[in-house]
């Protein structure tokens, strides 16, 4: 017995300006998962982008490993999630694009998972990536909130956040 | 329900009306004790794809493997990459063939309350005409520095049609609390 459809676009925002940051708030708890899809560009040369929870920037830690087409590349945290970006470098509209897909972002019994693929494309001596990683707030507290933060600059004009839940049976 | 917010710096953002995808809720697997295993069956052949969403940790340090139709025969072959604590610097990567499951995603070091989370899409699974191709994303990450990122493909070598679904750990068991979903995707 199937429960019906129960992938849900919940909300999507275009940026009509820079802005120096994006949050998904007040999200409800109805769902199993949430994934975010989102297309962006930095103003800043800097490829940061980070992520906040809830508000915070602390009990953030992940994992993740890629290819900028020349060379891969790994590495681990215990700093706040790191999705990187596509600054302003890569040349005029470039953006960039990531998934993320939030688990069991409501269940009270463990941390929190968050699984994230980023790429972006360039056509300019400024290497393209692919990124696909791992992370983890460290609480068992329900996620309400979450921020897009770039490590220098804003977020452009254009970039487009989408959130979408999932509901299990 | 608190109505959904946007915040953007100064700006406001809107909401756009709930629709509707093609993508069905078939079954929850939630547990209540350790098991060995998890299982799928009898669902329904009407849809294109299926995945299957989980969260998990187990009582041992292992990967976590999935076959179909309870064939345990040597059918099966995976391909993937690992990035995170333990690879150094570079992307890792494994295969094998002649497996008598796929190996689905890893969830060392997760313990009790850093959970590894899955996504596995099952392609065509009703298609006769064709070996079955699965794909995988998961991930685990411990807080200390320690956890990893996976991507695998893996291959059932079988055209029959996919009609139940087990995963389990090499060994040991999946602790109380790990949760499978699987859901349809039509075409």
């Amino acid at each position: 017995m199937t429960a019906g459809n129960t992938y849900t676009p919940i909300t999507s925002t275009t940026l009509g300006s820079d802005q120096p940051s994006f949050t998904f708030s007040s999200i409800p708890s109805t769902y199993t998962d949430l994934v975010i899809v989102t297309n962006n560009r930095l103003t800043s040369t800097g490829l940061g982008f980070l992520l906040n929870i809830n508000g915070g920037s602390t009990s953030l830690s992940y994992q993740r490993g890629g290819s900028d087409g020349a060379t891969t590349f790994t590495s681990n945290t215990t700093d706040r999630i790191d999705i990187t970006g596509v600054g302003s470098g890569a040349g005029a509209g470039l953006f960039a694009t990531h998934i993320l897909n939030v688990m069991s972002y409501a269940n009270t019994n463990g941390y929190k998972t968050i699984l994230f693929k980023s790429n972006n494309a360039s056509n300019s001596s400024v290497p393209g990536f692919v990124i696909f990683g791992v992370g983890n707030w460290h609480s068992t507290a329900a996620i309400n909130a979450i921020t897009f933060i770039p490590a220098a600059g804003n977020i452009a004009s254009g970039s487009i956040f989408t959130l979408y839940g999932i509901a299990a049976a | 329900m608190p109505i959904l917010g946007i915040i953007a710096s100064q700006k406001s953002g809107h909401l756009t009306p709930a629709a509707s995808l093609a993508y069905d809720s078939i079954q929850t697997v939630t547990l209540t004790s350790a098991q060995t295993s998890i299982a799928f069956s009898s669902f329904s052949s009407s849809y294109k794809h299926l995945q299957i969403r989980g969260v998990t940790s187990g009582s041992d340090n292992t990967n976590v493997r999935i076959r179909f139709n309870s064939d345990t025969g040597s059918n099966y072959a995976y391909h993937g990459m690992q990035a995170g604590a333990g690879y150094g610097t570079t992307v890792g990567s494994n295969y094998a063939s002649s497996q008598t499951g796929i190996m689905a995603f890893d969830q060392q070091l997760g313990g009790s309350t850093y959970w590894n989370g899955t996504i596995i899409d099952i392609l065509d699974y009703t298609n006769t005409n064709k070996a079955k191709t699965i794909r995988t994303m998961s991930g685990v990450d411990n807080g200390s520095g320690n956890g990893f990122a996976f991507l695998e493909t893996g291959l059932w070598t079988s055209s029959s049609a996919i009609t139940a679904i087990t995963i389990y750990p090499y060994s040991n068991t999946f602790n109380t609390n790990s949760t499978f979903a699987l859901y349809g995707i039509k075409g």
